[in-house]
């Protein structure tokens, strides 16, 4: 930190000096503040524990422009501390396929290098809340861009027929966690992470796609009619109807290729 | 402040120092509206321009203006902060706002908070709001931000933020009219700038 200290200076001036050399240092080295970036944006929007330990059921699923949709899961956070050494782990498994577990919506770049490192071609995005990356950012084949019909919730058949990734997004009480085949992530393929913390902590939204050929950077975008905190409200513990009160029809218009339905291969189920 | 500037807070020093000096006085208002103490005012501000510095990326011009944006974040940081106080405070602690403050600066600090007393006790009288709902009321009635305004500073559509926003000041009115408050309800009235039309569920 610098020491500015000017005695004639305002407070606001030399905060205006010591944020003026923050962002300097950040035009110096992009990369380090592409990490930055998401470390402290996620302290931000991570910080945020449930109001009332809320637990969330899984509310969407993400689809649309997907090849593959595996599913869609929703990480509760569970405390406020983000300790970036353990917001995710990359595991090899002895079978061939790689375990991937998120705690905690900090360090996408961390974990893109990790996949990396595991072999996996990764993009990882987390947004902040109530956003959402731009669909489409690839070219699907078997989807149409943009408007048309979400996907439907049928993860795991998809995935098994494209035979990348094993099981589903699970929900453990660490984070979410899934299973991929490095293998079966062709060599132009690239695994899309995206994920925004919900509102008010109650829960955060991972996807987790496969998409063929090149992915554009993420966008981020509000998430327009998909207002997770409507949905919140809807899943106030086991049992409640997700298609009952005022925000039943929030999914139908909402952002391309993102459907509002709840993901069935998550592992908590409501209903 | 255009867009293409805004992206650039973040690595271009003279743009950043633009939208700072655009805002500052702005960004301590809002935190003295929320926190009565100098040296917690004094670190917010520095950390949510800090965390605007680091979330350019998150902000979208069809959502709202920068400010708008910007008071989304702030408010996210206020309530972090809030949260985590008490506890060992996670993250970077690279500019601490509190350790600027000389002398000279803390009458203007103090006026500041002195001036939004009323405020930081409706904001106290908030607490007890569901948190989507304080959200949205805060940010139009002390914040003075239009509805649309709020519900992008907040993340919501904002037909959602006149359901909320009603549903606040139902409850804080019936709250503040109870017999242990200090805040009057006019002071909600009168910071309404005009009629919301009310969307009630269902409707």
């Amino acid at each position: 930190m610098n020491e500015i200290q000017d005695r004639d200076a305002s407070f606001e001036e030399r905060l205006l000096a010591e944020l003026r050399a923050v962002v300097e240092e950040r035009a110096a080295m992009p990369e380090a503040a592409d990490v930055e970036r998401s470390s402290v944006y996620d302290r931000v929007s991570l910080h945020t524990p449930p109001a009332g330990g809320r637990r969330l059921a899984p509310r969407l699923a993400l689809g649309g422009a997907a090849v593959a949709a595996v599913a869609a899961g929703v990480l509760a956070v569970s405390s406020g501390t983000g300790d970036t050494s353990s917001a995710f782990a990359v595991e090899p498994q002895g079978d061939g396929t790689v375990r991937v577990e998120i705690s905690s919506l900090s360090d996408a770049a961390g974990l893109e290098k990790a996949l990396a490192e595991a072999g996996v071609k990764a993009d990882v995005s987390y947004t902040a809340a109530g956003m959402a990356c731009r669909e489409p950012r690839w070219h699907a084949t078997a989807a149409v861009p943009g408007e048309g019909q979400p996907a439907q919730p049928a993860p795991d058949d998809q995935a098994a027929r494209k035979g990348k990734t094993t099981g589903s997004i699970r929900q453990t009480d660490s984070g979410v966690v899934f299973s991929i085949t490095p293998n079966g992530i062709g060599p132009d393929d690239t695994l899309v992470v995206t994920a925004s913390p919900g509102p008010e902590g109650a829960g955060d939204v991972v996807g987790v796609q496969i998409a063929e050929g090149a992915v554009s950077p993420c966008d981020p975008v509000p998430a327009g009619d998909l207002p997770p905190g409507a949905v919140t409200q809807q899943s106030g513990g086991p049992g409640a109807p997700h298609t009952a009160g005022p925000q039943q029809g929030f999914s139908q218009s909402g952002v391309p290729g993102v459907s509002g339905v709840p993901a069935t291969g998550a592992g908590q189920s409501s209903n | 402040m255009e867009t293409q500037q805004l992206e650039r807070i973040g690595t271009d020093p003279e743009a950043f120092e633009a939208f700072y000096r655009e805002n500052v006085e702005g960004v301590q208002r809002f935190v003295a509206r929320r926190v009565g103490e100098r040296e917690r005012a004094a670190d917010l501000t520095a950390e949510i321009f800090l965390a605007a510095i680091t979330s350019t990326r998150t902000y979208d011009p069809r959502l709202g203006s920068p400010q708008a944006w910007l008071y989304g974040i702030a408010r996210v940081t206020v309530a972090a902060e809030g949260r985590s106080r008490g506890r060992e405070r996670a993250g970077i602690e690279r500019v601490r706002g509190s350790t600027l403050i000389s002398e000279d600066d803390i009458a203007a600090m103090d006026a500041r908070i002195d001036a939004e007393r009323r405020s930081r006790e409706l904001y106290a009288a908030m607490d007890r709001l569901a948190e989507g709902e304080r959200a949205v009321l805060e940010l139009v009635v002390l914040d003075g931000l239009s509805v649309s305004e709020a519900a992008a500073a907040a993340g919501v559509r904002p037909v959602t933020a006149r359901v909320r926003l009603h549903r606040a000041r139902r409850k804080l009115r019936a709250e503040l009219e109870g017999p242990r408050t200090s805040a009057r309800p006019e002071a909600i009235k009168a910071r309404r700038t005009k009629p919301q039309p009310i969307e009630e569920e269902g409707s």
